[in-house]
């Protein structure tokens, strides 16, 4: 064993940069050969300019409520018309994206990024460190979370940092029982094993060998996630525990939308709900992409 | 009113309705609207955080009160529903002489003066906590009771009193209970005449309350079987689902016909109004925002019946609140916000119509005798000029969409006024009742409004019990926390016809959440109920709206009327509704 150690163990700033490399740009290449990983990336970043920076070409007034144009139909002046307290309805959805896009996209991230962690300590760690960890994880899963976000949103006024740190709470678990289950995996593999033996410290092995490891695994994961937290924020919102007006958000606006269903507004319900169902499509799109591409046994298929 | 209107001409004429031939038995469902609350209360004494629209309906066709008022739009008592015949005065109206009807509790045992005494000495117990208390009235100004017979009690009054408004706003509170079941201080406990000692009935009142709070053991609970309404509970869910069956036994009105009454919850007024197109309901409403489209609901075999209430809508300021509060309590501060509220444009944008302007105490809407023509007139019309004048010259720098602040502390008449601090900004927290999509528009409208004169208004919803909740008296410190509310429009029903504010203005008034103090206000009530001539109770009723509407206790919004009714074209003998609330369903048919 101790001849053969030297040669599995890879040293880490020769060899692996260069490879890195490569992998990437293959990574990449089979990203780019994916139409709908391509259709779903354009969708997003579509919809990331509409939102932000739609607002500096279109200008409207999303503070002011104008009584005398409510529920006007679409026209030049407001080509997807006005809602029920006179908003200019195009002007709303761009800001209204920024609120969900800036929830779904930063309540990943840190979903993500806890949970990775989360999981990995758990994984790495000594089988009594692990079983209680996951039996938090598992407790925690088996509270519906639509219960646990009512419960925040209405102790608390509902803000942008609110409802982030809201819907990441019930999100991070998923990423954690993954990233375990690749840690479970990589801790066996030789290179980790010589680490130890090395006497790497557990913090670095973690962050330096585990996590980049399981890289792949994680950033699939986080493009399903902002998917899944802008579909969280939509249900909240459209139970009334969104952000207070006048700032808004898709689902906000879709459930406002809804209560004139009858009334035949179809303005204030088809622009919100089709933004929301393309930027999850778009996100899931790039989620199956980004999985094919950086899957080596996907991607040779 | 148009569109309403319309709508009730539409209605007459769908087909899918019944045959007119009556029938027994079938059920009634009947939706609990949004704004009513859902019924979490079964004992027919309420704290302010249980006085909703919907337990007061649930406990009423249970325990019949002495006088049961509207039915048939009438604001007189109706003789067939009412468990005692009308009252009468004696020794200069400092007497009152209660005769009960002979009539039974479902156990089999007689109604008697001893069950009227009851309530009153639970009534007393209960003290400030209950929603019908005023300082000085109804049970305090009952001297002592003297039980005539099994069926007669006088009760010595400690002055005397305009009976006209004793017997609509005081003994209109009355809820005879079954003493005989319920005076006991355990559940397993022996009946005794416990309520006869302050300190019994005190420990009566707690055991019936701890009872009470059990809301999963409504149904199995005995206490609550003991009834004398026309209904009884066989079916409770603590989301506010109720389904009553008719109580045999009941002999003080006509039996019901119906089989089966379910009052159903609603989380919002979509899911009610998808119910109702369905035809699901048998009584349910359209939601305001759906009344556009309503000959979708005509269609589904409906007619729409709107149901003004005897009532009036405001927005609930909290004079006691340490940081805002001392900002509050100045007349021109309160006076610069209704300046912001503009009423003729909310009606006309958010309610199509299906309410009225509310600029004061007294409702123009239903017609009712007491409503003088100035109630008609808006003292503080609808001017963001004018508002930010008013703040500027009490001592404010204003910033329009900014924060105006108090740069001029003082009680000079051009300075901010007692206990505003200097830097004191005029920041205010609404909280309103979530799922009544007008209500939102206006309370996003407001805000934007009170924006333009740098009044910073942040918003938040809770559900109708959770925003009631809120809203108790408090005497400042850092627990009295809230602010302002709006509890849904209308935020006040009268459940007696005699419209007077004593519980609402008056200073310690059960319902006067915000505690506002008064001694104008406090008057005027006085002068209303004491008033000897019928000449001074005009003069009276004059003076007292014209002061309220003047000393804004609340700020005023729209009255809105309790709902747009769709009544089953099967269902007979619902209309015209009551104007103060309640329902009746011992009095429907249900038709072939």
């Amino acid at each position: 064993m101790t001849t053969l150690l030297p040669s599995a163990y890879a040293p880490p700033d020769e060899d692996v940069i260069p490879q890195k490399g490569r992998n990437l740009r293959a990574a990449l290449h089979a990203f780019l050969r994916n139409r709908l990983g391509v259709l779903g990336t354009l969708l997003v970043v579509g919809m990331a300019l509409f939102c932000f920076v739609g607002p500096l070409v279109y200008h409207t007034d999303q503070v002011h409520t104008h009584l005398n144009q409510v529920h006007l139909s679409p026209s030049a002046a407001h080509p997807l018309g006005t809602d029920d307290v006179g908003y200019d309805e195009l002007g709303r959805l761009m800001v209204g994206g920024q609120s969900s896009l800036e929830v779904g996209v930063a309540a990943a991230l840190i979903a993500t990024a806890f949970g990775a962690l989360w999981g990995a300590i758990a994984g790495f760690a000594s089988r009594w460190v692990d079983s209680v960890m996951m039996r938090v994880v598992d407790a925690l899963l088996s509270v519906p979370p639509i219960l646990l976000l009512l419960f925040l949103a209405t102790i608390h006024q509902p803000s942008v940092p609110l409802l982030i740190l809201v819907v990441s709470i019930v999100s991070w678990l998923i990423p954690s029982r993954l990233v375990r289950g690749e840690v479970l995996v990589l801790k066996e593999r030789d290179f980790v094993r010589a680490a130890r033996l090395f006497g790497v410290k557990r913090r670095r092995i973690i962050l330096r060998h585990l996590i980049p490891n399981a890289i792949g695994t994680l950033v699939v994961n986080a493009s399903f996630q902002v998917a899944d937290a802008i579909l969280l924020l939509a249900s909240l919102s459209y139970l009334g525990l969104g952000l207070p007006p006048p700032a808004a958000d898709w689902g906000g606006m879709l459930s406002n939308g809804i209560n004139y269903l009858y009334s035949g507004y179809w303005w204030l319900v088809y622009p919100p709900g089709l933004a929301i169902v393309l930027t999850v499509v778009g996100f899931n799109f790039i989620g199956d992409a980004l999985r094919e591409a950086l899957e080596v046994r996907l991607r040779e298929r | 009113m148009g569109v309403i209107t319309a709508a009730c001409s539409a209605g007459s004429t769908t087909a899918g309705g019944g045959n007119g031939i009556p029938t027994t038995g079938g059920t009634v469902t009947f939706a609990e609207n949004q704004s009513s609350g859902t019924i979490n209360w079964i004992f027919p004494l309420n704290s302010l955080a249980v006085d909703l629209p919907s337990n007061v309906d649930f406990q009423y066709l249970q325990w019949e009160p002495l006088y049961w008022f509207g039915q048939r739009g009438s604001l007189t008592p109706d003789p067939s529903l009412s468990l005692a015949e009308p009252p009468v005065y004696s020794n200069g109206d400092t007497a009152v002489t209660i005769t009960l009807k002979p009539a039974h509790w479902s156990e089999g045992t007689p109604i008697t003066s001893r069950d009227v005494e009851f309530f009153i000495n639970l009534a007393r117990a209960y003290e400030s906590s209950w929603s019908g208390f005023v300082a000085g009235e109804f049970p305090a100004n009952i001297r002592s009771i003297q039980i005539n017979s099994a069926r007669s009690l006088t009760l010595r009054l400690t002055k005397a009193f305009s009976p006209s408004w004793y017997t609509d706003s005081q003994l209109s509170e009355i809820i005879p209970l079954p003493q005989q079941a319920w005076d006991k201080t355990s559940s397993t406990g022996a009946v005794g005449n416990f309520d006869l000692t302050s300190s019994g009935a005190a420990k009566v009142l707690a055991f019936l309350l701890g009872q009470a709070k059990d809301t999963n053991a409504y149904t199995s609970n005995k206490l609550w079987q003991v009834v004398d309404g026309p209904w009884h509970l066989n079916e409770y869910d603590p989301d506010g689902y109720a389904v009553l069956t008719p109580n045999l036994k009941y002999d003080i009105g006509k039996k019901p016909t119906i089989g089966k009454f379910i009052m159903e919850p609603f989380t919002s007024d979509a899911a009610e109004a998808n119910e109702l197109s369905t035809g699901g309901l048998t009584y349910g409403y359209v939601p305001v925002s759906d009344l556009s489209a309503s000959a979708r609901f005509t269609a589904a075999g409906y007619r729409l019946v709107p149901w003004p209430l005897l009532s009036i809508s405001y927005i609930v300021l909290n004079f006691n609140n340490p940081t805002i509060g001392p900002a509050l309590k100045q007349l021109y501060v309160r006076q610069a916000m209704q300046s912001l509220i503009d009423e003729p444009a909310y009606l006309k944008s958010f309610l199509g119509q299906a309410g009225v302007p509310d600029y004061g105490p007294v409702p123009i809407e239903p017609s009712n005798p007491y409503a003088t023509a100035a109630a008609r007139t808006n003292p503080y019309p609808y001017s963001p000029s004018h508002a930010i004048d008013l703040l500027r010259a009490h001592g404010w720098h204003v910033v329009p969409n900014g924060t105006t602040t108090c740069t001029h502390p003082g009680v000079s008449a051009d300075e901010c006024g007692p206990g505003v601090a200097a830097g004191t900004k005029l920041q205010l927290s609404l909280q309103y009742v979530a799922g009544l999509p007008y209500l939102s528009n206006m309370m996003q409208a407001l805000k934007s409004a009170m924006s333009l004169a740098g009044i910073t208004v942040s918003l938040s919803q809770g559900t109708e019990g959770q925003v009631v909740g809120t809203a108790t008296a408090c005497t400042g410190g850092p627990t009295c926390k809230w602010q302002a509310v709006q509890w849904g429009t209308p935020s006040w029903i009268w459940g007696a016809p005699y419209p007077t504010g004593e519980q609402l203005f008056s200073t310690g008034g059960g319902v006067n959440a915000g505690s506002f103090s008064n001694p104008t206000v406090d008057a005027d009530i006085a002068a209303i109920e004491t008033a000897p001539t019928a000449a001074a109770t005009r003069a009276a009723w004059a003076r007292y709206q014209a002061d309220v509407a003047r000393l804004l206790p609340v700020l005023w919004v729209p009255n809105t009327v309790n709902q747009v009714s769709a009544i089953s074209n099967k269902l007979e003998g619902a209309t015209p509704q009551n104007p103060l609330g309640y329902v009746a369903p011992s009095t429907w048919t249900l038709t072939k």
